[in-house]
């Protein structure tokens, strides 16, 4: 990496003072003509404002020449598809005791001031709780970039202190892997920094990138992306290039990564993995190629793994490469090939998440790293496993600077039986009289159990060895999520949303959500207010200044405004509390930019000692320069992450270093798991039969449908900007279809299609390829659910077509992966879609 | 062993029963004078201070040896909980003051700088509580204490501290308070 240009202060430079009072970012002046540097989930941004609006964006320092579509989409992301005005739902305005529900969707909306929104949502809520209903604020979703505009964060920063919430646990991208991978390595990993790059461009000889496309999911990350990743994979196939390093793909569908890379394709049946899995273990078994070493310092229960593996288990079945090739569809001859290249290289085993998010979605990981322990490489400098390298540049090495805090939800509030605000303390106490309220805030739910806590109040399932109990919802706030596009079995979705009294949404844009809300807040979006981001969420390479580029869009207000507003209608104290006593964003932005810069400035003084810095440089400017200069400051990586290893520390010393499993060690059989007594997971990683996949497809429903992360989207978020223009076909979500499928159906590219299951139907663009396996089609997820009098989709949203049904009752993960589904050519008049305009508005 | 009764004779009537408690990781050698730190004392854990030497004090820590491993001493029974660790090369004294099912309860002597040491654990344990609270609820919902058991808390925070605004040094108080007040 390249030394950071330090940022001198010229004498020319003036500092002008914050003023008091001017912080809030509708009230500060904004550039009418230049430039405004920025950041978003994909990178750091140019942008180009003409007459105070943004008419240009671009990258604002490249790091690849890898082309990141995300970026130009700006403008869009501001003036399209806008919620303006708060708005409220005909019936529900009418008569919110009896708001009719089952026409969310279909009623038309009545403009309201904000005001009168503002006292409307405080009083429904207050009302709720004080019928002692169930109030939901997990609110899952990618929300904007931003650490003071963190609008879920802020939603629940202000239930907490009104009374709690019932919120959710997990996510929808690795619910299974999550809670599988503290039983088996001790912690999550999915969100762990990997085996620096340096170290697998050195060591590695085989890089298998399985069931994941990181030239397409590391153009977005959960804060701001540092663009790393790119970088390196450019850097992986100059290795590839030169013959150094051999690249495999194993993925149903020939994806961006394996194109760019030239990669080795093998495809398996979706969903099957695990059995692919399970024939290399057989095979490595057979063939003594095991590293016996490894297993017997490091794991516990190889032994009653390698019973199951060899047909004593618990399903008396040998797994032989014979067997697996069944299921996977793939050669014997490959799958054994692959086990003996994979033992006699350094191999990283790089996976995505694609494959746990499928029924039984808990064995996959579990298996890999299985297998990974047989190979014994897991903690060298080129071989192992990673679940990270295609999510938010993972393995880009972590650079020493300072990290910013961000706005919390730590203040809970106390409430008296008449709802009284007695006083904001930082944990959540019973006492005080507001124990009625504590009703509402516990059980929280996995995710991705949503609908189905919805039609079951009261019901109690079973989650990673413990029971929770549904709540009995009546009111809904979501903010900074869509989940009409992420959550699985969009029309049993419809169904379930039907059940609460009140649902309440803070939106930018027009979403599926927005319009099936109640009552609809104008959310400013992160380009018309003042914030700051971390650059990089593994590297932490520098701090991007997130400064308002244009005056809000219509009477849109920033998150942290209504909810002030919001904790204002309850009394001053409760909007002293929520605003730590008027405090505005920018005043935030300070604070945490302030706490940053004394880290980096302890770090400086270290180099200033060892001489590795003069005396008069320093690389976080104090704030208002910062602010005023509007560029990002960044970091360097240091030698030790540049070497970092993922598990090293952990070989060199597994007691000071113990994993965090009961055994301190990779538990092949968990006993713990063994003690839940769970039919869809047992003790040790098992091939269990999804419920839907190629082998049980029947001609009602002979293709299996992949919905993965979409290249040109973050989700959902950009679906409504005009990039979808050079993606869509026809004007609908993509499917892809094999073209010898294609042929069959008499379907070429460009047709309309109708994907079809017994949950519901989409009107989709085929777009035919060889790149994807025969009798497999790929859907994208986060297409816009534009509902039809049928709660069909007109424009292509993959969950339409998903099952609602969880992993297993270990994590209860969402398995959109796991879906059988038919094709035909859609010879119906072509669909109006108006997923990306407004909803009808009362005149 | 009549040095050690001479320094207890001086020194027992002023530290005697005087517990303190580290608020950082604290290098901990096991002579004094020894120019290189063999382990180290976590934050959190009371030791009771038996000399002052200098800029050294001599602490007697009291805890649990257990499995057969002889370099670490924990804070319970079951749990991996540090309150002194040592590499595996390292050899220390030791006292057995009970034994039960493998496991030892022990007590050992060492010498550490005589700084970074409280009197009270509570505003310690305050002090990190918070530093949890208003870190870790910024990308993700506040993950409650009781969540996670004693062993898997070490490897959960250190899988998230490096983006947090959480300082270094006081990471390993975090992670004792998490374990002390864990499922």
């Amino acid at each position: 990496m390249k030394r950071r240009s330090f940022l001198k202060l010229g004498a020319s430079l003036s500092i002008i003072p914050m003023l008091p009072g001017c912080a809030a970012s509708n009230a500060v002046e904004h550039i009418k003509d230049g430039e405004v540097i920025t950041a978003a989930h994909w990178g750091t941004l140019k942008l180009t404002v003409k007459d105070g609006k943004v008419i240009k964006s671009e990258p604002y320092k490249k790091r690849s020449e890898i082309y990141n579509a995300l970026q130009y989409y700006t403008p869009d992301m501001i003036y399209k598809s806008r919620v303006k005005y708060p708005y409220v739902r005909k019936s529900y305005l009418e008569n919110p005791n009896n708001p009719k529900p089952e026409l969310r969707g279909k009623d038309e909306w009545v403009r309201v001031s904000y005001e009168k929104a503002i006292a409307l949502i405080a009083e429904e809520l207050k009302k709720t709780r004080m019928a002692k209903k169930g109030v939901f604020a997990g609110s899952y979703g990618w929300k904007s970039s931003g650490n003071v505009h963190n609008s879920v964060v802020l939603l629940q920063r202000f239930m907490n202190l009104t009374g709690g919430f019932v919120g959710g646990l997990g996510d929808y991208s690795t619910g299974a892997s999550q809670i599988i991978m503290p039983h088996v390595v001790g912690s999550l990993e999915v969100y762990e920094q990997q085996t620096s790059w340096q170290n697998i461009l050195e060591n590695s000889k085989i890089v298998v990138i399985w069931g994941a496309n990181p030239i397409a999911t590391l153009r977005i990350s959960w804060t701001a992306s540092d663009e790393m990743g790119h970088h390196y994979f450019e850097k992986l196939k100059q290795k590839a290039q030169e013959g150094k390093i051999k690249i495999i793909s194993i993925d149903p569908q020939y994806n961006e990564t394996a194109e760019y890379l030239n990669a080795e394709w093998i495809a398996p049946n979706p969903n099957t993995d695990v059995a692919m899995m399970l024939g290399m273990a057989h095979h490595l078994i057979k063939k003594n190629k095991v590293a016996k070493d490894f297993l017997e310092d490091y794991t516990t229960g190889y032994e009653e793994f390698k019973k199951y593996v060899l047909g004593k288990g618990f399903d008396k079945v040998e797994k032989t490469p014979k067997w697996a090739s069944k299921i996977c569809g793939l050669d014997e001859k490959v799958i054994t090939a692959l086990a003996d290249r994979f033992y006699a290289n350094p191999t990283m085993l790089m996976s995505g998440w694609g494959m746990q998010r499928a029924h039984h979605g808990e064995q996959p990981h579990w298996m890999l790293v299985t297998l990974a322990c047989m190979l014994g490489q897991i903690g060298t400098k080129g071989g192992g496993f990673g679940l990270s390298y295609h999510y938010s540049n993972g393995g880009v090495p972590t650079c020493k600077g300072g990290v910013l805090g961000g706005i919390n939800a730590s203040l809970f509030g106390n409430w008296d039986k008449d709802y009284k605000f007695l006083g904001a303390s930082a944990s959540q106490t019973k006492d005080g009289g507001a124990e009625w309220l504590s009703a509402a805030t516990d059980n929280a739910i996995p995710v991705a159990r949503i609908a189905d806590m919805l039609q079951n109040p009261g019901k109690t399932i079973n989650h990673n060895g413990k029971k929770i109990t549904y709540e009995d919802i009546d009111f809904i706030y979501w903010v900074g999520g869509n989940p009409f596009c992420h959550h699985q079995n969009t029309k049993n979705l419809v169904k379930a949303w039907q059940k609460p009294r009140t649902i309440v949404v803070n939106e930018i844009y027009w979403t599926p959500t927005a319009k099936m809300a109640d009552i609809v807040m104008p959310a400013t979006s992160e380009y018309e207010r003042d914030d700051i981001t971390m650059l990089g969420d593994y590297s932490n390479l520098g701090i991007a200044p997130m400064k308002a580029a244009v005056a809000a869009v219509g009477e849109s207000k920033d998150d942290y405004q209504i909810f002030s507003d919001l904790a204002l209608y309850y009394g001053k104290n409760v909007y002293n509390a929520y605003t730590e006593n008027g405090k505005k964003p920018l005043d935030f932005v300070k604070q945490f930019y302030d706490g940053a810069k004394k880290q980096v400035d302890a770090v400086d003084e270290v180099k200033k000692q060892t001489g590795e810095m003069e005396e008069n440089e320093f690389s976080a400017p104090d704030f208002d320069v910062f602010w005023k200069e509007n560029k990002p400051i960044y970091f360097e990586s240091t030698q030790e992450a540049e070497e970092f290893t993922r598990f090293a520390d952990f070989l060199e010393d597994p007691v000071l270093e113990a994993l965090g499993t009961p055994s301190g060690l990779i538990e092949i059989y968990s006993k713990t798991i063994e003690g839940f007594n769970y039919e869809g997971c047992k003790a040790h990683p098992a091939w269990l039969e999804p419920i839907e996949y190629l082998g049980n497809a029947t001609s009602k429903a002979p293709f299996h449908m992949i919905s993965p992360h979409p290249t040109d989207r973050l989700h959902s978020q950009l679906c409504h900007t005009s990039l979808r223009d050079t993606y869509a076909q026809s004007g609908h979500e993509p499917v892809w279809i094999n073209d010898q499928d294609a042929k069959k159906l008499g379907i070429k590219t460009g047709d309309l299609v109708r994907v079809f299951n017994e949950r519901g139907s989409v009107i989709a663009g085929a777009f035919v390829t060889n790149r994807v396996k025969k009798s497999v089609v790929k859907l994208c997820e986060g297409g816009w659910y534009d509902p039809d009098e049928n709660g069909n989709c007109k424009y292509g949203s993959a969950n339409v077509l998903t099952i609602d049904m969880p992993t297993s009752e270990l994590a209860n993960g969402n398995i959109s992966h796991t879906a059988l589904v038919n094709i035909e050519k859609y010879t119906g008049t072509a669909p109006t879609i108006t997923a990306f305009s407004d909803p009808k508005i009362a005149k | 062993m009549k040095k050690y009764l001479l320094a207890l004779a001086c020194c027992g009537f002023l530290y005697a029963g005087n517990i303190q408690y580290a608020n950082e990781v604290k290098d901990v050698y096991l002579n004094y004078g020894d120019k290189k730190a063999s382990g180290r004392l976590l934050p959190t854990n009371g030791v009771e201070i038996l000399e002052k030497k200098g800029s050294m004090v001599k602490f007697k820590a009291t805890g649990f040896m257990q499995n057969g491993v002889e370099n670490v001493i924990y804070f319970n029974e079951k749990d991996r909980i540090l309150v002194v660790a040592m590499p595996k090369k390292v050899k220390f004294d030791y006292k057995v003051l009970e034994e039960k099912n493998g496991v030892k309860k022990v007590s050992a002597e060492f010498w550490t700088k005589d700084d970074k040491f409280e009197s009270a654990l509570e505003p310690m344990m305050s002090k990190a509580k918070t530093m949890f609270a208003e870190n870790c609820g910024i990308c993700h919902k506040l993950h409650p204490e009781k969540e996670f058991n004693a062993n898997q808390w070490p490897a959960t925070f250190k899988a998230m501290a490096d983006r947090t605004a959480i300082d270094k040094k006081d990471r390993f108080l975090v992670i004792q308070y998490l374990q002390k007040n864990a499922k």
